[in-house]
Order: structure tokens, then sequence, then C-alpha cells
């Protein structure tokens, strides 16, 4: 179960899955904030096409998208029926709202089908690099980031063995004393397996200095012209709105 | 050299070394017997300094580990009885990267030797898997992996045949007993006598934190496992 979180990420050669992941994840967050600036159909239409445009460049299955899609079609027929209801003359700005999350839940399914989730912890190590001046580390925060993701499958595991132990000796899950076992022999193990990663970090010579990378990200051409693309399109929008 | 000298290890009130002191040289192949909550895993705890000593020194090559752990960890590397919980990143190669990045080493000459090592216990092919779809022995290769390619003159390896089947059993004591001919001393943990019989040369058993054997293997008496709890496994 836990893996489908994760787990979207496909190896493809293709440009978007070359570019640098601090790239993708500054692209991604500037057009999150970009997109609350437009508000006229033309420049959701023009948005719409570059974004279409990515998936083809991309290689990415559109089934694959419109599956990270499902699990917020209630709150796009929520809202549209709101607006419906309570404030039909304001219909289109629900449509464009509506219209707004879908574009940025397919911009970060774009990000992360197309880049692993050691390039994306690496990037944000990369980007939080300017927090060592206040005393805080990137590369633990990267490595929380990177073992929590690789510990979430072995939780979700632990938890159903857990759960299959106690059903076997009838516990009943609707009563709060069962509930409270589970969640217990959880938390215990999960600090168990907490102390004896910390344990194999420690015997492997972690440090937060000095360190190097075994893959280690460098600005390429396509990079520069991937920003200045972005920076383009976002002009044009701007002026088109 | 590994050098031990009138240790003692209290978690809390509770006793968990008592005066130990020891001696293992460079090249031995020496396993530390004892049941569970003999100590065993405390001591191996102190020789890479994850544990320091409430009492006496251990030192490795001279070092003492209160002083430089960091020089002492590269020395002597542990494979961990679980390989679940000490595989820290998703992908393998990554994982095996894990301590040479702690060293600093160039991202060249890291690639360089993840394939060396992997290509060793033939498990390049699983350089790109991610660690939670391999068997239970592949990880516990990858995490023998991730501890080699460190290349430290000392291996504790912590029960590793516990949770294997006989294949996998038979082929960790053969890259132990390999590893120990390639001059890598190997100290292998274990509370299973079947493991000691082909491979070891040297025998340490521990019965509540005190050493109650250390010598050659052909000098272990049945009195002595008898003593230990450990006759008729």
């Amino acid at each position: 179960m836990g893996n489908n979180l994760f787990g979207q990420y496909s190896c493809k050669n293709t440009l978007i899955h070359r570019l640098d992941p601090r790239v993708k994840i500054l692209s991604v967050v500037f057009a999150s904030i970009f997109l609350f600036l437009l508000k006229s159909y033309y420049s959701f239409v023009i948005i719409s096409i570059f974004i279409v445009l990515l998936i083809i460049i991309s290689k990415i299955k559109l089934i694959n998208l419109l599956i990270s899609l499902r699990p917020f079609l209630f709150f796009f027929v929520f809202i549209f029926l709101m607006y419906l209801l309570f404030a039909r003359a304001e219909l289109n700005t629900g449509i464009i709202t509506i219209w707004r999350f879908t574009i940025l839940i397919i911009i970060a399914s774009i990000l992360t089908f197309s880049t692993s989730i050691s390039q994306l912890v690496y990037a944000v190590e990369k980007l939080f690099m300017p927090l060592k001046v206040v005393g805080i580390s990137p590369r633990n925060i990267a490595v929380m980031v990177s073992a929590t993701i690789r510990f979430i499958p072995l939780l979700f595991l632990e938890a159903n063995n857990i759960r299959d132990a106690q059903k076997s000796r009838l516990a009943n899950f609707k009563k709060g004393k069962h509930v409270y076992g589970l969640v217990y022999s959880l938390l215990r193990k999960t600090f168990s397996k907490a102390a004896n990663l910390a344990d194999a970090m420690e015997s492997r010579c972690y440090r937060d200095y000095n360190y190097s990378h075994f893959k280690d990200l460098r600005l390429m051409g396509r990079d520069y012209v991937s920003i200045l693309f972005v920076i383009s399109i976002a002009g044009v929008l701007l002026w088109i709105s | 050299m590994i050098e031990i000298n009138n240790i003692s290890y209290k978690y809390g009130d509770k006793p968990a070394l008592r005066g130990i002191s020891l001696k293992i040289n460079e090249g031995d192949f020496i396993t530390v017997l004892g049941h569970n909550g003999s100590g065993k895993t405390t001591l191996i705890k102190h020789l890479n300094a994850l544990l320091l000593p409430d009492k006496g020194d251990v030192s490795i090559d001279g070092i003492n580990t209160k002083k430089d752990s960091w020089e002492i960890r590269q020395k002597i590397g542990i494979v961990f009885q679980n390989p679940e919980d000490q595989l820290i990143n998703s992908i393998v190669e990554e994982d095996v990267a894990f301590g040479l990045e702690n060293l600093g080493l160039k991202s060249e000459d890291i690639q360089k030797k993840i394939i060396e090592i992997l290509c060793k216990l033939n498990i390049l092919h699983l350089a790109k898997e991610n660690v939670n779809n391999l068997s239970f022995g592949q990880k516990q290769l990858v995490a023998l992996a991730g501890v080699l390619v460190m290349k430290p003159k000392y291996i504790v390896f912590d029960e590793p045949t516990t949770a294997l089947d006989p294949k996998n059993k038979l082929n960790i004591m053969k890259i132990m007993s390999a590893l120990n001919k390639e001059g890598i001393t190997i100290i292998l943990v274990t509370n299973n006598l079947n493991d000691i019989k082909k491979y070891v040369k040297t025998i340490l058993i521990l019965k509540d934190g005190k050493i109650i054997f250390n010598g050659k293997k052909k000098k272990l008496s049945k009195d002595i496992l008898k003593k230990a709890g450990m006759y008729g496994e």
C-alpha cells in the first residue's frame, strides 16, 4: 500500500525526465503561485495547451494522470455544486477555480512521474542549503525525508501484521482498548526500528558535514532553456490576463 | 588489533557487561556465542563506538573508541541482525553509496566502488531495484554490500543467519569465510551452534555479561556449553 503512495515515478528517457529536479520543483512552486494570478479563460486555455505538450514530451500515460486526479473528484464536484446552488452568477469563477486546481495537480503529477524520490530528496537538500546559515542541516532534513519514504511501506506492513495477529486472537477494532493495543504495538516497533536505523547510520559514518553525493546535480543547457521558457510563458500569460 | 580492557556497561541499573577483557587479532574469525541477554550485542556495539564503556577501554588499532568514533567506524563495519532496519535509502545502489557519501568520496569513485562490490556479491542486477521489493536474503546482501564497500578491516555480523533459509545461510557463511581469507577479521555473533561448525577459528562465550570461554574451537567442551546453557542445541 505504501509503495503506491510514492511509486509513481517511471524511468523514461525524455527531456522532462532529464531536467534537473531543482528546476522542476521550482517550476512547480512558481506555477502554483502564478496560477492564482490568472483570471481569464484565454490564459487557462493557453496554459492547458502548454500542459498537454508537457504530457506528450514526458510520455506520461494519460490514464496515470487521471488516476492521480481521482481523489480530488469529490472536491471538484463539491466546489461546482456550491457555486451552482449558492452563487450561480459567479459560476465562471467556480469553473476557473476547478480548472486551476486540475492544472496544479497535473503539474505536480508530472513532477512526481518524471522524478525519482531520491532525486526529489536531493533537490530539496540542495534547495535548503541556505538554511545552513541559521543552523538547520539540509542533509538531516533530506535523510529524514528519505528514511520516512523508505519506511512508510514497512510500517504499513507492520500495521497489517499486528492487526492480523490481534484479529487471530479475536480482537475487535470497534473497541477502543484493541485499537490502543494496535497503536501501542506499532509505535513500539516504530521506535525500535528508528533506534536500529540510527545505529546503522552511525556505524556507516553518518555526518552532516564534509560529505559528498553519489549523483551530483549540475545545471545543464536544457535546464537554463527550460527556466527561460517557463518565464516567457508566464510573461505572455500575464500580458493576456 | 582490537583490544578490550576490563570494560563494564550498564543499562540503567542493570549490568550488561562485567569486566570484559579481550584481544582480537587481525585476520581472525571469531564467534561470540551466548543466549539472548548475555551481552553479545552490547559488546559489539562497543567495538563500533555505538556504545562507550562505563569503565575500561576499547581500542581499535591503537585508537580509543572514546576519542575518535568516526575513524573507528571506518575500520569496523557492522552487519546488523535485521537488514530491514539498516537500509537507509530506497534504491539499492543509493543505499550502498550511503557510507561512501559520508566519507566524502567523489561521485565517480562512489559509482566505481558500488559496481565493484555489487559484482563481488553477485547482486549487480539489483542495483536499480527498490529495497522494499527484495527478498530477505537479498536485503541481507545489500546490507553487507553497504558495509563492505567502505573497506573495513574488521566486520561484525550480528546474528546474520537468524532469519535466513538454509541456502542463504550457507551463502552468507561462505561469504564470511571468503572475506576472512582476504584478510578481513570476522566477528560473528550468534546463538546458533550450527553456525560455527565449519569456518570459525576462535570462540568466545558470554553469559550474564561475563566471558566464560575464550579459546580455540577444538577446546570447547560439553561442560562449557552446559555452563553457558547451550548444550544440546
